[in-house]
């Protein structure tokens, strides 16, 4: 009897071991999915901060990137006078184009899978919306590069304009606007599911027909969570790398990006381009680029997020920092003033 | 006056109505048509990936390299045919091969990976001359495998003049040629170029040591957040820095690939370059917070009552993550392979910088090699971009994506019929 207890309590006593040491484990296997984004960070840091420092050239010709045209070259090269910010405008400006067409897009159809149509056509649809969601980039690169170049190439023949063929800004927006349509709608359906009947049922009641409760209730309801869906795919479109550098036409000039016809680069199309023979200072400072789109990422994810907290809560941090803005600003007027 | 106003109020109410028919047919069309565009851009994806790349999806390119290696042959010197007489009763005869019957050899008709005609030698007499050629340029034996084509041959007549036959002379001709001849003075015999077996088989690996990386750690990462993790600072923390790596586009991942393993995995084991493990690694950065998100929800799913009765039956922690959360989390563990599987088929930026962009002929674990989808980006950078060929890739990566995205349909619905019983 004794003897039985004894094994139960050692038994017992192993489990409990047993116990820890998987839950020490799984802790420590926690923490290394979540240190993966900090030790991320700090390594492209380090790597990215060396062609600034380090002589990549000999003694007498002495090779690192000039911090100054970093940020004020209006071409991107790779002597070490490289100016990266003509790449950030490009890049801010690309997605703002593609957000023309990806936008209603997504919130019409999204309206239309979710509110509007039949039932099988809604899967039919929701099934397409999924494979285009899984649809690698590379093979976007490919099709922009066998239809959508040779498509913009024929707008510019018709217009007269001279192109590259059809490597282009408008070819790149068109690529990113399709790629980020399966993002923005996926979310835009949720938001829209997720609008209280009630809301509906009101809006019908008072004689509105189903299209106006749509566009008038639905849409405006489900805007946050459309908002959403919107950030995730700006976030998504500005770190797109291959498909974009395959149809952008990779031009080192930054100084025509507002010309749409006219062929540029994006931050990560520039990382991109020329990786095959790069090496030495061409290879570390794509590093440096590398930061320059992590900056423009959380950039730009602050702003829209900050936007879209603008409009919900009328006391929000982003109202009062502005308010202290405005007050400090008039009291440096009135000083001056006085 | 007054008796006309009702009929103006009408009026009125009836024109609004009907703009407002118009207004409701204008909007609800338009998200009609915008959704046909959706499914219009999925259509015409497809069907330029289809009808571009099919006829270049054979056997062939599939599996031979993307090198191709060529070999010069010539009989030695102080051949002659007519000197000798050769046995050839042994070749069996087929009708769709062209005998040469001087020489003892078969020639059939074939395409190489560029879609092109060319002549390969199918079947050799075991008396033929042809086992007897030598190498041009340092003399020594060469079997010639029967897998090769011919793009040229050159022949010496009888009266010591040379004649060539070319591959794309169509195969009549070119035998005709041969059989002019008594000894062969120069030839050229190719292997198939421009396939991709290496890519593929890299492909391969790739998915598995990423797999066999990503998925033990982000099953764990998933078992302490969904079953351990009290609702505290450290947690949120972990799930705050979780989530924000899944926004992070993979090209960075890319380059903390190469910053971090390539030469961690090189000082390990000598390697120079990018490899399968620093790729898969990559993946596994790419991949952890999907894996550890979607095995998470479905651990959440798991009733808390089975939780409950086995710890009060006495199981310990332990006991429970193996018996009753694993088993239970098997279709979140499922659809994150899958999702896994997919991303690694798909992704080309950020294995371009870890994995890097050589295509290899024999695919080793410690050289460079590349994947099916940076082949595909790799033939599409240069000056003379290989559309047929990346289609034919692309129908192949076109296929896994959809059987996966249909097979996880498939198990969220079984899993569904599973918990509903």
């Amino acid at each position: 009897m004794e003897s039985a207890v004894k094994t139960k309590n050692s038994r017992n006593k192993r489990k409990i071991i047993v116990d820890k040491i998987i839950h020490l484990l799984l802790f420590f296997l926690v923490v290394i999915c979540a240190s993966i984004i900090i030790v991320s960070v700090i390594f492209i840091l380090i790597k990215g901060v060396q062609p600034f420092i380090y002589n990549y050239g000999t003694d007498a010709n002495f090779v690192n990137q000039d911090l100054a045209s970093f940020f004020t070259n209006s071409r991107w090269t790779y002597d070490g006078k490289g100016g990266a910010m003509f790449l950030v405008l490009t890049t801010v400006y690309v997605v703002a184009l593609s957000l023309i067409i990806s936008v209603p897009t997504s919130i019409f159809t999204a309206l239309f899978i979710a509110k509007i149509s039949p039932n099988g056509v809604k899967q039919v649809i929701r099934t397409a919306i999924d494979l285009l969601a899984a649809i690698p980039s590379v093979i976007f690169g490919l099709f922009g590069k066998g239809i959508i170049n040779p498509f913009v190439y024929g707008i510019c023949e018709a217009l007269g304009i001279q192109s590259f063929a059809g490597s282009s800004i408008l070819s790149g927006a068109l690529i990113i606007a399709i790629m980020s349509i399966p993002t923005m709608t996926t979310l835009s359906i949720s938001a829209i599911n997720a609008v209280d009947q009630s809301l509906i049922n009101g809006s019908l009641a008072l004689g509105a027909s189903t299209a106006q409760t749509n566009m008038k209730i639905i849409v405006k309801s489900a805007k946050s969570g459309i908002f959403a869906g919107i950030i995730l795919g700006i976030g998504r479109a500005l770190g797109e790398a291959t498909a974009i550098q395959m149809v952008i036409g990779n031009s080192s000039n930054g100084l025509n990006f507002w010309n749409i016809f006219a062929p540029g680069s994006t931050i990560a199309s520039a990382m991109l381009s020329g990786i095959n023979e790069a090496s030495g200072f061409g290879y570390d400072v794509r590093f440096s680029l590398g930061i320059v789109l992590m900056a423009v990422i959380v950039i730009t994810n602050l702003i829209l997020n900050a936007i879209k907290n603008y409009n919900r809560d009328k006391d929000g941090t982003v109202r009062k920092f502005i308010k202290k803005i405005r007050e400090v600003l008039n009291k440096y007027e009135r000083k001056k003033s006085n | 006056m007054k008796e006309k106003n009702p009929t103006n109020f009408t009026k009125l109410i009836e024109r609004n109505i009907k703009q407002r028919k118009y207004k409701d047919v204008l909007t609800n069309g338009s998200t009609l048509v915008f959704s046909l565009l959706c499914v219009a851009i999925l259509f015409l994806v497809i069907c330029y990936v289809l009808f571009t790349g099919l006829s270049y999806l054979t056997p062939g390119f599939i599996t031979s390299n993307y090198s191709q290696t060529s070999v010069a042959l010539r009989t030695e010197k102080g051949f002659n045919l007519d000197e000798n007489n050769y046995d050839y009763s042994d070749l069996e005869r087929f009708d769709d091969v062209t005998y040469s019957e001087k020489w003892g050899v078969g020639f059939q008709l074939g395409k190489d990976n560029n879609q092109n005609d060319v002549i390969y030698l199918v079947q050799m007499s075991e008396n033929s001359p042809f086992h007897e050629l030598i190498r041009k340029d340092d003399s020594t034996r060469f079997d010639v495998p029967t897998d090769m084509y011919l793009s040229y041959i050159i022949v010496e007549t009888k009266d010591g003049m040379y004649e060539t036959a070319y591959g794309d002379d169509g195969i009549e001709n070119f035998v005709t040629t041969l059989d002019n001849g008594i000894a062969i003075y120069d030839s050229n015999f190719l292997t198939l170029g421009g396939g991709i077996s290496a890519s593929l088989i890299t492909t391969c690996y790739l998915i598995l040591f990423t797999l066999l990386f990503s998925l033990p750690l982000g099953i764990g990462g998933a078992i302490y957040l969904g079953y351990y993790a009290k609702d505290n600072k450290v947690t949120r923390i972990i799930r705050a820095l979780v989530d924000m790596s899944s926004g992070i586009p993979s090209i960075i991942f890319g380059l903390v690939g190469a910053a971090i393993f390539i030469p961690l995995i090189g000082s390990m084991t000598g390697a120079s370059g990018g490899n399968i493990f620093t790729g898969a690694l990559t993946m596994t950065l790419i991949l952890l917070p999907t894996i550890v998100k979607t095995v998470e929800e479905s651990i959440e799913t798991i009733p808390k009552s089975m939780i409950s009765a086995s710890l009060a039956l006495g199981a310990s922690n332990a006991e429970t993550i193996f018996k009753i959360i694993l088993p239970n989390s098997l279709d979140g563990i499922l659809n994150a392979a899958i999702l896994g599987i997919g991303r690694t088929i798909g992704e080309s930026a950020a294995l371009v910088f870890a994995l890097g962009t050589f295509i290899t002929a024999a695919p080793g674990f410690l050289s460079g090699n590349t994947t099916l989808a940076v082949h595909i980006w790799y033939i599409l950078a240069g000056e003379y971009p290989a559309y047929e060929q990346a289609c034919a890739i692309s129908i192949m990566i076109f296929a896994v994506v959809i059987i996966l995205s249909l097979s996880t349909k498939l198990i969220n619905y079984l899993f569904k019929k599973k918990r509903s019983r």
